[in-house]
């Protein structure tokens, strides 16, 4: 997401400077905060110093800008306490109850979120936000399939929020195939795994086939009749959902957090309650077009238009 | 001389002082107390139910480590230190005395207030190239702006780091006298206490007592950690003779090294200071030691105790002439070195000195 916002800011011709790791490929000035992905070092025991290098560096060009817009979450915020130019937050995070107790004590950090919920979800915290900004892709790159192959589909990481087991018995109960595509970050991720996920994948119709590349992702996004989605948390936005329809895949998803503001129900899919009512809708999804998901992504959550509100939202806050 | 308004930043995994183990918060309380006492007016930023004397300042409500917060985790440490930053800049303090380390660090830059480090862990290299350690390489960057105080002189050595000559102390830490009987006796037995790891030389001790027949009494956590290693290589060793007796309170401290003829210390890494040291001694119970990290600071050697080089013989030979030290100056040296009070004096020196 920050590569397609970089990417475009520099084709509207603002002279951008992106602060991240070295081996980061942009068209924007680069200035590395460290030599490589810190994801890619394994046995790395805690970031701190790796994060206080960034602030470090980023400290020197407080003034040399009109505006950061920081994407790092809270450990930039010391930054504010001494006079910079304004700092924008995207908050790509759900927001918890605690956090929001430390990000609401920095009243000179501005704010923004990536769908209404996430605002409404902020602001019962206490925090005010400068504007909602709905991610956006460009849906060229999504191909565009007219008819599916005969799966469904879950993508994501692999973990209970994300409500992978819900998919695969959801699936289970509507005796379609499924099509699993997902990661796992940390020993949490794969102990879920381990003993949750992997024992239901014996079955026939359930096919993990792990972590997919952007292309990989597209074609097997693009086969799939819909996206099962059962997210059991408030999700801020959903990225996936808006790659799945880019391809006229629809989705079925819970209703929870952006999901409502995303998926237009029964229109680009259905928006369901529990586990039973996925079930149902799976076997109703002929009923969707699929011309119809492209368009509403087309109209809705392009790069262009994301780009276009965080613009505006620049411009007011210089 | 004019009384001072001090910050003093605390980390929040536990509370100051601490309800059991907890190093650094309870030198932290110390200061606190000690400072308060002589009348500075002292903003103490820690976690609630924090008793040390002064203004409380909590960014959170509870300790970190009761509200499950990762270690990883860094958010309200940085919160904390932001607040007393902000604070600082609303001109209500006269300086600034952080005890967090590398997330400290960076902070001077955002405040005139003047600010003064104490490295309680520490700075050593952890790999043969000093640039390839981060930690390290940050201090470095910071070296030369930054007030740093180490707990030791070996401390200060081991960190491989030139930090100029006026803005370096060392302050040995201190203890309350009061919480340790003096022992003038003595007894037969010896005693170890550390938390339970390699480190910390327990294997070392056994074989000694072993060797020479003697009692050996252990004392000290054993973390979730180190269960494996408590039950593969001490355990087997434990009899009549070698006992383990567990974690000690407090309050139990100075009957467990009182009536001991020495505490071995037998280390097995660059200590930076060692208050298990200055706890027997304050009890009169003279410590035998290897030759490791700040250990030669700590005792005199022949006169408080041995300090010798890290062999078993020497420990064995340093053990069977250990009542040639007299437990009256043992107990001197500590009220004369080690008191809460002296290390108060040195920061409140320390504090002036960066204000004139």
């Amino acid at each position: 997401m920050l590569s397609l916002l970089t990417e475009e800011l520099v084709k509207r011709n603002y002279d951008i400077t992106l602060f991240a790791s070295g081996d980061s490929e942009t068209s924007a000035k680069l200035i590395p905060l460290t030599e490589k992905a810190i994801w890619l070092q394994k046995g790395l025991r805690s970031p701190h110093a790796y994060i206080n290098t960034a602030i470090k560096i980023i400290y020197k060009f407080r003034n040399s800008f009109d505006l950061f817009h920081n994407h790092f979450d809270f450990f930039m915020f010391p930054l504010c306490l001494s006079e910079t130019i304004p700092i924008l937050t995207t908050l790509h995070r759900p927001i918890d109850s605690v956090t929001a107790q430390a990000y609401r004590a920095y009243n000179k950090i501005f704010f923004c979120a990536i769908s209404e919920d996430q605002r409404q979800s902020a602001e019962e915290n206490g925090i005010s936000m400068a504007g909602v900004v709905y991610n956006g892709i460009s849906p060229e790159k999504y191909i565009f399939r007219e008819t599916a192959d005969d799966y469904f589909m879950y993508l994501g990481r692999v973990n209970k929020e994300k409500g992978i087991v819900d998919a695969i018995s959801a699936a289970r109960d509507a005796g379609v195939k499924l099509l699993v595509a997902g990661n796992m970050v940390g020993g949490d991720e794969w102990n879920y795994f381990l003993h949750e996920v992997q024992p239901l994948l014996n079955e026939e119709n359930i096919n993990f086939v792990g972590q997919i590349d952007f292309n990989e992702k597209v074609r097997l996004l693009g086969g799939a009749k819909a996206l099962l989605f059962p997210i059991d948390r408030r999700e801020p936005f959903g990225l996936v959902m808006i790659e799945a329809m880019a391809c006229g895949t629809p989705i079925i998803a819970y209703r929870r957090g952006s999901v409502p503001e995303v998926v237009k129900d029964k229109k680009t899919g259905f928006i369901v309650n529990n586990k039973e009512e996925m079930t149902e809708a799976i076997k109703k999804i002929h009923t969707i077009k699929r011309k119809d998901c492209r368009a509403h992504v087309e109209q809705n959550f392009t790069l262009k238009q994301m780009v276009d509100k965080y613009e505006e939202i620049y411009k007011k806050l210089i | 001389m004019k009384k001072l308004r001090i910050a003093q930043i605390a980390p929040l995994w536990i509370t100051i002082p601490p309800l059991k183990y907890g190093g650094i918060e309870r030198i932290v309380a110390m200061l606190c107390d000690g400072l308060s006492a002589r009348g500075h007016a002292v903003t103490l930023f820690a976690s609630p139910g924090s008793t040390a004397k002064g203004k409380l300042i909590s960014v959170f409500d509870k300790p970190l480590l009761d509200a499950n917060i990762a270690w990883s985790n860094p958010i309200w440490n940085l919160r904390n230190l932001s607040l007393a930053t902000e604070m600082a800049n609303d001109g209500n303090f006269d300086i600034i005395h952080f005890h967090l380390d590398l997330w400290a660090l960076f902070f001077h830059n955002l405040t005139k207030t003047p600010v003064i480090h104490t490295m309680h862990n520490p700075l050593y290299r952890t790999n043969a190239d000093a640039n390839k350690d981060d930690r390290l390489r940050l201090f470095m960057e910071e070296a030369k702006r930054i007030n740093i105080t180490f707990i030791s002189q070996s401390a200060k050595d081991q960190a491989m780091l030139e930090f100029p000559e006026k803005r370096t102390r060392i302050i040995y830490n201190g203890i309350d006298l009061s919480h340790f009987k003096f022992n003038k006796k003595g007894g037969d037995h010896f005693v170890w206490i550390a938390r339970m790891n390699k480190h910390k030389g327990v294997e070392n001790a056994i074989a000694a007592a072993e060797k020479l027949g003697i009692r050996l009494l252990l004392a000290g956590r054993i973390d979730p950690t180190q269960t494996e290693y408590f039950d593969t290589y001490i355990k087997p060793h434990l009899n009549e003779k070698i006992k383990y007796v567990g974690e000690l309170t407090e309050e139990q401290l100075s009957d467990f090294y009182g009536p001991a003829k020495a505490c071995l210390y037998p280390i097995e890494w660059e200590e930076p200071f060692g208050l298990v040291v200055v706890e027997s001694m304050a009890c009169g119970t003279p410590v035998i030691a290897y030759r490791r990290g700040s250990m030669p600071e700590l005792i005199e050697d022949g006169k408080t105790g041995f300090v010798i080089d890290s062999n078993l013989n020497l420990l064995i030979e340093a053990m069977k002439k250990i009542d040639q030290i007299d437990r009256k100056q043992v107990r001197q040296q500590v009220e004369e070195k080690f008191s809460k009070e002296r290390m108060v004096n040195d920061y409140e020196k320390a504090y002036y000195e960066l204000l004139s």
